[in-house]
C-alpha cells in the first residue's frame, strides 16, 4: 500500500465544516482533546481548526483512508503542521457531510501512517 | 472507499464524567497545572469512544481561558462599548484582522495572551485608545507620541511599561529625565 491523495471533495467538505467553528458539527473524542491539550495547553479549538483548514486546503495533501465498519462516514488520517510541529490528524466526515469527528490531533505515535 | 451504511444508533448515552483541563504556564509552552471538572460526555457506540459534548468543550475552554486570565467574549464586547468604538476601529487600533475582533466578541476565537495584555490595559484605563493610536502610527521613535499623551511628570508605572513592551528593571520608569 502507499499514501493516497486525500480526495478533493472530502477536503472541501471538511474545510467547510471546520470553517463554521460550530461545536455541534465539530465533535471531539475525549481522548483526542486530552492528547491535543497535553501537547499545546494554551491552544483553543479555533487554533486547531485553522491549522486543519490550512493543511486541507493543500490539494496535494496525502494520507490514508481508514477502513472501519463503524462509524458511518469517511475517515482519513494524515500529517499536518501546528505551530511548526508535525502532528498526526484523523478526521471522520459524517455521511451527510455536515459534521466531523476529530479522533486525533497529536504528535505521531507511530513512524508511519497505516497505508505507508 | 471506506464509506459504510448508516446504522441505527441506540439511544445516546450521556453522562457527566471527570475531565482535567490543562492550564499552560505563563509562556504557554508547558503545563502549569490541571483543573478537575465534571463535564457531559456522550458515548458513541459506533466509535466505541466518549465524545465531548458541545457544552463540555465550551466549559473546558472557558475554564482554561479564565485560568489564563483571558477576557471573556462578554468582557471584550463590554470594553468596546465602554470605549464607544466600532469593531472595525478596535481592529484597526490593535492592528488585527477586521474579522478577528468580531470573532473575539462572539467567542469563536480568543485573543493571544499578548493581545490580552493590551486589552487588560485598556480595560484598566492605564492605556487609552488615543495612546494606542499614537503608538501604532508609523514612526521611528514613539516616545514623543507617548509623551504627548501622558503627562510629562507622570512616570510610566511598571504595569503600563510592561503592557507597551517596555520592560523596566525598577518599580517605576520615569518617562522624561
Amino acid at each position: 500500500m502507499s499514501l493516497k491523495t486525500v480526495p478533493s471533495d472530502w477536503h472541501r467538505d471538511v474545510v467547510a465544516v471546520l470553517r463554521t467553528d460550530d461545536s455541534r458539527a465539530i465533535r471531539y473524542t475525549d481522548d483526542a482533546w486530552k492528547r491535543f491539550e497535553a501537547t499545546f495547553p494554551d491552544a483553543f479549538r479555533s487554533d486547531l481548526h485553522a491549522a486543519f483548514r490550512t493543511a486541507l486546503r493543500d490539494d496535494t495533501l496525502v494520507g490514508c483512508p481508514v477502513e472501519m465498519k463503524t462509524p458511518p462516514g469517511e475517515t482519513w488520517e494524515f500529517y499536518f503542521s501546528f505551530r511548526g510541529r508535525r502532528l498526526y490528524g484523523k478526521i471522520l466526515l459524517r455521511p451527510d457531510r455536515s459534521g466531523v469527528v476529530i479522533f486525533s490531533a497529536h504528535p505521531p505515535l507511530k513512524d508511519k501512517l497505516i497505508c505507508e | 472507499m471506506n464509506i459504510t451504511e448508516p446504522n441505527t444508533n441506540p439511544e445516546p448515552r450521556i453522562e457527566q464524567r471527570a475531565y482535567e483541563v490543562s492550564i499552560p504556564s505563563a509562556d504557554g509552552e508547558s503545563l502549569a497545572y490541571k483543573v478537575p471538572l465534571m463535564v457531559w460526555m456522550e458515548w458513541d457506540a459506533t466509535i466505541n469512544e466518549w465524545l465531548l459534548t458541545p457544552e463540555a468543550m465550551d466549559e473546558i475552554e472557558a475554564t482554561k481561558a479564565r485560568h489564563m486570565g483571558l477576557l471573556t467574549a462578554d468582557e471584550i464586547r463590554t470594553l468596546r462599548e465602554r470605549l464607544k468604538l466600532t469593531q472595525a476601529h478596535m481592529a484597526e487600533l490593535l492592528k488585527i484582522g477586521a474579522k478577528t475582533w468580531t470573532r473575539w466578541e462572539t467567542g469563536k476565537q480568543r485573543p493571544s495572551q499578548s493581545l490580552n495584555l493590551l486589552l487588560r490595559a485598556l480595560q484598566c484605563e492605564i492605556l487609552t485608545p488615543y495612546m494606542l493610536k499614537q503608538l501604532g502610527a508609523s514612526q521611528v521613535d514613539w516616545t514623543p507620541a507617548l509623551a504627548a499623551s501622558v503627562e510629562m511628570t507622570q512616570p510610566i508605572t511598571l504595569p503600563l511599561a510592561f503592557s507597551l513592551g517596555v520592560i523596566g528593571s525598577g518599580e517605576e520608569m520615569p518617562l522624561a529625565s
